[in-house]
């Protein structure tokens, strides 16, 4: 009798003794993975919200950049149909870039030149 | 009353990469290369009638891929110039989503420093159809005139198809001023796979293989770290140390940069030959390859010695030049083309 209890208790003590740290390195390993995934998705929340904005920032640049360049083109916009404003475009962008350099110029005359005489083989 | 929209276009037409830029801000780089389906099975899975850049390259093995530039030039046959339109058309529909039927597109297109007139003519002939007004110029001056460097100073481009150098003076260059060399990046990639297969004769290459090392260890430099790479032998994968043999094809392509450089410096002014040695600019993909502007100084030590200095936007630096000329011209001017 004496016996049964001495090993009954021994082995409780022993698997309390062997179980009971498991178990809670166990539990502290699930909570920390826990808390761990949590800041994880936060993070990816945080960094999608980021991206989302990122995204419709380059939109709206984009945008302003297409109305912009419009906005100037619009001073060269050309009337197909009617010579005398496209002559009239002609003359206002002569006069937009007439503080070019005579050096830049004179580079713009030859290198359109160059393309003149190419097309016009082409063409032959 | 219609109206139309005037939109200006750089374009770098290379022989592995193409990029484009802008005057809406938009730029865009893709490789030159479309892949039609090779059956029908192919033709079902894509479900397109081709396949463009990376998106053809990663779906290779279904399609026949077409590159449609050799040498920096538009190949002289007709399933070369329809991928070369198809490129094209596709570069300026990404970057200019909002074009229009009756807007316009001035383009200014950068080709390899000594292109013959035949291929301007190509050009000119298969973009008459979606760009309403082209200028053709010479790339190395397209980088040059996007920096503003029109002073004394020597520009390398070195490309896929071919090396170009343009010595600026001032004054607009001339046929003189400027030298092509096929010594660039597919001849690396050639030399590279020659000399592998000299060393190591069953390894299993492909032109992405070589690409791939040569951007990650390609370098002209007296030392580097060893180049060991994984490639497979009759479908065994295994190491090979190409150190040795990528320093040596490396050096094929410097130093015929270096005698083009030499060249160039010799033959020039006298009195302007130091300030040209000591302004050298090194642009294009294979500005990439570590070491090449020490290189480059290198080939000038019996000169009196040099400076060489690498382009930060490699990709667009000959696009961004074209657009800044498209740009700049008077619209009078154009009005001559």
């Amino acid at each position: 009798m004496l016996g049964n209890n001495v090993i009954q208790i021994s082995t409780g003590k022993l698997l309390g003794a062997t179980l009971l740290p498991s178990s809670i390195l166990l539990v502290g390993g699930i909570i920390i993975w826990q808390i761990w995934r949590n800041k994880q998705s936060r993070l990816q929340t945080k960094t999608d919200v980021l991206n989302d904005e990122l995204s419709q920032i380059k939109k709206q640049m984009a945008d302003l950049q297409t109305a912009n360049d419009k906005a100037k083109s619009g001073e060269s916009m050309q009337t197909e149909n009617t010579p005398s404003a496209a002559q009239h475009t002609n003359q206002k962008n002569a006069g937009k870039k007439s503080g070019k350099s005579p050096g830049e110029m004179g580079l713009f005359e030859y290198l359109i030149e160059d393309n003149i005489q190419l097309r016009k083989s082409t063409l032959e | 009353m219609s109206t139309s929209t005037i939109y200006h276009i750089g374009i770098d037409l290379g022989t592995s990469q193409s990029s484009i830029v802008t005057s809406t801000g938009k730029r865009l780089s893709t490789k030159t290369c479309v892949g039609h389906p090779k059956d029908v099975i192919s033709q079902k899975r894509l479900n397109k009638s081709h396949l463009l850049g990376e998106e053809a390259l990663k779906n290779r093995l279904s399609l026949n891929l077409v590159w449609p530039l050799a040498d920096g030039v538009v190949r002289d046959d007709a399933v070369a110039h329809e991928a070369t339109q198809l490129v094209l058309k596709d570069l300026i529909q990404q970057t200019l989503p909002s074009l229009e039927k009756e807007d316009k597109v001035y383009a200014t297109i950068g080709v390899p420093a000594l292109a013959s007139v035949q291929d301007k003519k190509t050009i000119i002939s298969i973009t008459k159809d979606f760009i309403d007004k082209i200028l053709i110029v010479s790339e190395p001056f397209a980088v040059a005139y996007g920096m503003d460097r029109f002073d004394e100073c020597l520009i390398v481009d070195i490309g896929a198809g071919t090396t170009d150098l343009c010595r600026m003076s001032g004054s607009i260059p001339g046929e003189d001023d400027q030298r092509s060399l096929t010594e660039a990046g597919n001849f690396l990639d050639q030399t590279i796979t020659d000399a592998i297969h000299q060393q190591y004769p069953d390894v299993q290459l492909t032109p992405q293989i070589i690409k791939v090392i040569k951007e990650k260890h390609g370098y002209v430099s007296d030392n580097n770290d060893p180049a060991i790479v994984s490639l497979t032998k009759k479908g065994q994968p295994g190491s090979y140390d190409i150190t040795e043999i990528l320093h040596k094809s490396c050096l094929t392509l410097s130093d015929a940069i270096g005698q083009a450089v030499q060249s160039l410096v010799a033959d020039f002014d006298p009195d302007f030959q130091e300030i040209l040695r000591h302004n050298i600019i090194v642009a294009g993909g294979g500005s990439r390859l570590m070491g090449i502007e020490k290189a480059i100084e290198k080939s000038l030590d019996s000169y009196g010695g040099g400076k060489a200095s690498c382009i930060q936007d490699v990709e667009f630096c000959g696009a961004n030049g074209c657009l800044k000329m498209c740009q700049e011209m008077p619209e009078n001017y154009w009005d001559k083309i």
